[in-house]
């Protein structure tokens, strides 16, 4: 394995949230979103390092640090399936407080079933993504009081 | 208890029921949240909920329980509920403890 180089800034910080969420939803609908192509999806899913991140984020949060321990592979190469699925919807970006005023960038798996039907003469495609998390939605709405 | 209001006994008693488990119910997300995220402001916040509505709640049912079938002598009705109010303080420090934290730990903007 590579030394890994020190951590690398994520190109785009996590959106800012703010509190009505928690009431009015994400202001994003995920389920008004585009599902991506299906090239893009299955080219995705075909990567043994891909499927490890999503299996180990949809348990608890992660770093980028911590999924290139998960994979055996290096943080940029950890970045650049990370940058994939967040562009595709699969992978959501979150912030955690450290103690000493900095951030950690944590990654959550936003997909939870992916389904290929093939009827009547049409192949069609959909991702269920996750829902948030009313215990995560808590955390952060009371850490911004 | 007063016998000539059954109904609105059992309104208050429902409500306070409610009240309890709705409280509850927070402070378990509260707890989930510890859990997800290691954010120790949520412990705080999930003991100040259920002191505050669960471990209330159990006392007063207890204390009501043991008054209504004599255990106890009605005098006790006061020792019950200034115990009531110190869990309600206890609960709701908790509650403004784990705000500081949750405040001193916030991210500053850029």
């Amino acid at each position: 394995m590579t030394v890994a180089s020190p951590p690398i800034e994520p190109s785009s910080p996590a959106p800012p949230r703010w509190a009505g969420d928690l009431f009015l939803g994400p202001m994003t609908d995920p389920t008004v979103a585009d599902d991506p192509d299906l090239s893009t999806l299955v080219g995705l899913f075909d990567d043994e390092h891909v499927r490890t991140i999503l299996a180990a984020t949809s348990a608890e949060p992660l770093s980028a640090a911590t999924l290139s321990e998960r994979c055996g592979v290096s943080t940029s190469a950890v970045y650049r399936r990370v940058d994939r699925l967040t562009d595709a919807g699969l992978l959501d970006e979150r912030t955690r407080p450290r103690s000493d005023g900095h951030h950690d960038t944590v990654y959550v798996a936003a997909i939870e079933r992916f389904e290929l039907v093939v009827d009547d003469g049409d192949v069609d495609w959909t991702v269920d993504r996750t829902e948030t998390d009313v215990a995560d939605e808590l955390t952060r709405l009371w850490g911004k009081f | 208890m007063v016998v000539a209001a059954p109904l609105v006994d059992l309104l208050a008693g429902a409500a306070a029921t409610g009240s309890a488990l709705i409280g509850l119910y927070i402070g378990y997300q509260a707890y989930r949240g510890l859990r997800r995220n290691d954010e120790p402001a949520m412990r705080y916040l999930a003991a100040g909920m259920i002191v505050l509505f669960g471990v209330t709640y159990l006392l007063a049912v207890v204390g009501q329980g043991l008054i209504a079938f004599h255990v106890v002598t009605l005098a006790f009705q006061d020792v019950f509920r200034l115990l009531v109010r110190v869990l309600q303080l206890a609960g709701l420090v908790l509650i403004a403890y784990s705000l500081h934290l949750a405040a001193g730990r916030r991210v500053p903007e850029g």
